[in-house]
């Protein structure tokens, strides 16, 4: 009996399930309050924009997992937005190139950021506190500080292609789900089954017993910002093709929506502990939450001061949960 | 009979899936010391944390003079007079002396702290309470362990505490040290203070205790003068059965010189050459804290940086620059510190048992969670490691079943040379004696095996050679034979004549 106990505590099904509670409560407090709420075409909308959220919280994931944060990320969605949409207005190219182009922007970004933290030996905070205005620079060197726009620049039928990636649908559902829902898998898998997503839990949980197993540290840290930030690019490259046109000021302040939705989703502070499943959930909330304070008619600053208090309430019951389970231990 | 300064009275405190402590009482005199024994897991910890409001138990109560106490924390603990010096220190090493010594409640008028006040009264308080010359102005991260600990305890003994606890307090110090720490202890007896005294070392006892209380899983098995008993009837009473030794017996058979250092340098800290290992050979390294022992197998591993290293194993010369190349040629580093080096202590059993064969137990970079399973239940199995899965998070695991972990960790890259940093360290009799049993297993394998180790009758007990270190050097290899406590001493400290 008392080993059943212990086991079902251990349980990782049971811990993703925190997240899954709030969310759950959210969806079911704006269905019972909001008319406007149940209508199905805004709940598809609430998740084309849990979209970009997402990406960002799966980036930030990895960061975390080893132990880092990184508050670089909004700038990157602004970067490689930007990046992706020149690329198609000033070279004329095909769509695929224009993302991957975004993407590796943000992968270059995840170099530096990983160069700064790992051969620098920068504290992550202070170093990716830099890149932000490093990477948010950069976006108004190359847009020359105009908003880069594709509309009426690139011939119709790639500009078409590009908006079905940003908002189309196929059976009714936006692109970008599909998209975030099979790297949610393809990153699950390679957080929890692979030498690489080992070796990240293991160098965030203790380092130093990590790099005396013969972990590489610096190796794994590295790839984990390029990783995270070629997420937040893909993040950028979405929300581009979904408005078709990025300003200066793109994706500024997205990192804290990254966080907010890690930490919400179990990811710890210190590292080592953290599930893509629970990020993606702790996504939506914030998603869920921002269309319902819209649909309320609720003004954008009281908005802000009722996304903060919520989202303090919802660490803190987390940190509650955590602190009772570890004094169990 | 006079009243007792403290009772604790039936006790009991469950964690999910274990009863920590099971209706347990205790009681402390004002002026006694009383030491409280117990194998790891026992509740020594537990006991206390209740007792330091910590943890709530679940049942039972807590009198002071008397007088029914609810404990809430910490703080309300020191204001009811009890003061606990725990193992792990808790000094903010960024700050000075005296601001650790007035830690919570620094003088100060309308908050503006008044430094000097703090620094004459600390400068005095370590004076008369720690006959230690310590210049309260001092960072406190400047200091070395030992001082550290005084720092604390002066601490606690400035705040007035009537009831104050030593966790485990002569780990990590050296003899000369522990005299010192000794006659604090019986200073603060003689001022009426009540002692609540935690060790594995049964040999200090003799020193200091005034009564002893023993332990078991949770529960007592006895209370009684210290005069009345004996070292062998508390180990009985703390693991439930008879100990005929407390080192299995065991012949080896030893086999070929398969690992020798050559040259290890590093600035004037270090200079080792000559130290060999034959295969199923126990080679014991004894020596003073800091006569480099543990911060030479470091620099072997590749953890720590060297001048000149040069090592040969199975005929073949090493350089390794990273742990990451010694593990892959099997020659493999324990470390002493477990929380600090050993264990992720947030990650599972499995994964912390299979940190370092990720590579082994995967293909194209992908894990094979089956073999991961199986390997680390079979280690489980092995090495009789005490908990009910796999999937428990190491920290929940005692100390001992924490050692195996990382024990299971190496074997599982089929070490060739294995460095033990103090194997046994803050584990329990029973404990040490599997410890043990399995080193001689590995021996019979033919795995040459270097035990770095503070205490001299565990070095007698295993070695098959004994290499002295002192001040960065070997200042002799002893065999097994010619081996005593006397002559390693003399080696180690430097006394030449008999």
């Amino acid at each position: 009996m008392q080993e059943l106990f212990a086991k079902i505590l251990n349980n990782r099904a049971l811990k993703a399930l925190g997240p899954f509670s709030i969310l759950i409560a959210v969806f079911v407090i704006l269905l019972v309050s909001t008319p406007t709420f149940r209508d199905p075409n805004n709940i598809l909308q609430v998740l084309l924009s849990a979209s970009v959220y997402v990406m960002l919280a799966m980036g930030m994931t990895f960061v975390m997992v080893g132990g880092c944060i990184d508050l670089s990320m909004g700038s990157i969605v602004g970067l490689s937005g930007t990046v992706c949409l020149l690329v198609l207005r000033q070279f004329q190219a095909p769509l695929w190139v224009a993302v991957v182009a975004g993407v590796i922007a943000g992968m270059i970004c995840g170099a530096v950021n990983g160069f700064m933290v790992t051969k620098m030996g920068l504290i992550s905070f202070i170093a990716t506190l830099g890149s932000m205005w490093i990477f948010r620079g950069a976006l108004q060197v190359v847009s020359s500080g105009q908003t880069v726009t594709v509309r009426r620049a690139i011939p119709k039928q790639i500009l078409e292609s590009l908006q079905f990636l940003g908002s189309g649908r196929v059976l009714g559902i936006p692109v970008p789900v599909y998209i975030f829902v099979i790297l949610a898998v393809i990153l699950s898998f390679i957080l929890r089954r692979t030498t690489f997503g080992r070796s990240l839990y293991a160098v965030g949980s203790n380092p130093e017993a990590a790099r005396m197993s013969g972990i590489s540290n610096k190796w794994t840290i590295f790839k984990s910002f390029v990783l995270g930030d070629a997420l937040a690019g893909l993040a950028g490259v979405l929300l581009a093709a979904r408005m078709v046109s990025v300003q200066a000021n793109s994706g500024d302040g997205y990192e804290f929506e990254g966080i907010f939705a890690s930490v919400v989703g179990g990811t710890s502070m210190a590292g080592g502990e953290g599930t893509i499943l629970g990020s993606l959930v702790g996504a939506c909330v914030i998603a869920l939450l921002r269309n319902g304070l819209n649909l309320n008619g609720i003004n954008s600053f009281w908005q802000r001061i009722i996304l903060g208090v919520i989202i303090v309430i919802a660490v803190y019951v987390d940190t509650l949960r955590t602190r009772r389970s570890r004094e169990g231990a | 009979m006079e009243q007792p300064l403290l009772s604790m009275e039936g006790i009991t405190k469950q964690f999910p899936g274990v009863t920590a402590l099971d209706d347990l009482s205790l009681e402390l005199r004002a002026g006694e010391v009383h030491a409280l024994l117990g194998e790891n897991g026992a509740g020594k910890s537990t006991l206390i944390k209740v007792l330091y409001g910590v943890y709530r138990p679940d049942a039972g109560s807590i009198r002071i003079d008397g007088r029914r106490v609810h404990v809430e924390d910490a703080q309300h603990a020191t204001r009811l007079g009890i003061g606990v010096v725990f193992q792990e220190l808790n000094i903010c090493t960024h700050l000075d002396v005296a601001n650790n010594i007035f830690l919570g409640r620094p003088k100060n008028t309308l908050g503006v702290i008044d430094e000097r006040w703090m620094r004459r009264e600390a400068g005095r308080i370590l004076a008369d309470a720690i006959k230690l010359d310590i210049d309260p102005a001092r960072l406190t991260r400047h200091l070395s362990i030992a001082e550290q600990q005084m720092v604390e305890i002066a601490k606690v003994v400035s705040r007035g505490c009537r009831i104050i606890v030593f966790d485990e307090p002569t780990s990590s110090l050296t003899e000369n040290e522990i005299e010192h720490l000794f006659e604090i202890i019986l200073d603060l007896k003689r001022q009426g203070v009540g002692i609540i005294y935690i060790s594995h070392r049964l040999e200090e006892l003799p020193r200091i205790a005034d009564r002893v209380t023993v332990l078991r899983d949770g529960r007592r098995v006895g209370t009684m003068d210290y005069k009345d008993t004996s070292s062998d009837e508390l180990i009985r009473l703390m693991v439930g059965r008879e100990f005929t030794s407390k080192y299995p017996k065991y012949e080896r058979k030893i086999g070929e010189i398969i690992f020798e250092v050559k040259n290890l340098r590093c600035r004037n800290k270090l200079d080792i050459g000559g130290l060999t290992v034959r295969a199923g050979e126990i080679v014991g390294l004894a020596g003073l804290v800091g006569a480099g022992r543990t911060e030479s197998m470091r620099a072997l591993f590749g953890v720590d940086p060297a001048d000149e290293k040069e090592a040969v194993l199975f005929g073949k010369t090493m350089h390794f620059r990273t742990p990451g190349e010694a593990i892959d040629e099997g020659f493999v580093y324990m470390t002493e510190n477990r929380k600090l080096f050993g264990l992720c202590f947030t990650l599972d059993v499995e994964s912390n048992i299979n940190l370092a064969s990720l590579r082994q137990l995967s293909s194209a970079a992908v894990m094979n969670e089956r073999r991961a399973a199986d390997n680390a239940e079979s280690f489980r199995s092995r090495l009789a490691i005490k908990t009910p899965s796999i999937r428990v998070k190491a920290k929940n695991l005692s100390g001992g079943n924490q050692q195996k972990v990382i024990l299971a960790k190496w074997l599982s890259r089929k070490a060739r040379v294995l460095v033990f940093d103090e194997p046994t360290r803050g584990i329990d009799v029973g404990a040490k004696y599997e410890i043990y049993k399995l080193m001689n297993e590995l021996s019979d394998q033919g795995i040459g095996i270097i035990m770095i180790s503070s205490e001299l009758p565990e070095i007698l007990g295993m070695s098959d050679r004994v290499v002295v270190y002192r001040e960065g050097r070997i200042a002799a290899t002893l065999d097994r034979t010619e081996a005593d406590s006397e002559l390693i001493m003399r080696y180690a400290t430097g006394v030449k004549k008999r």
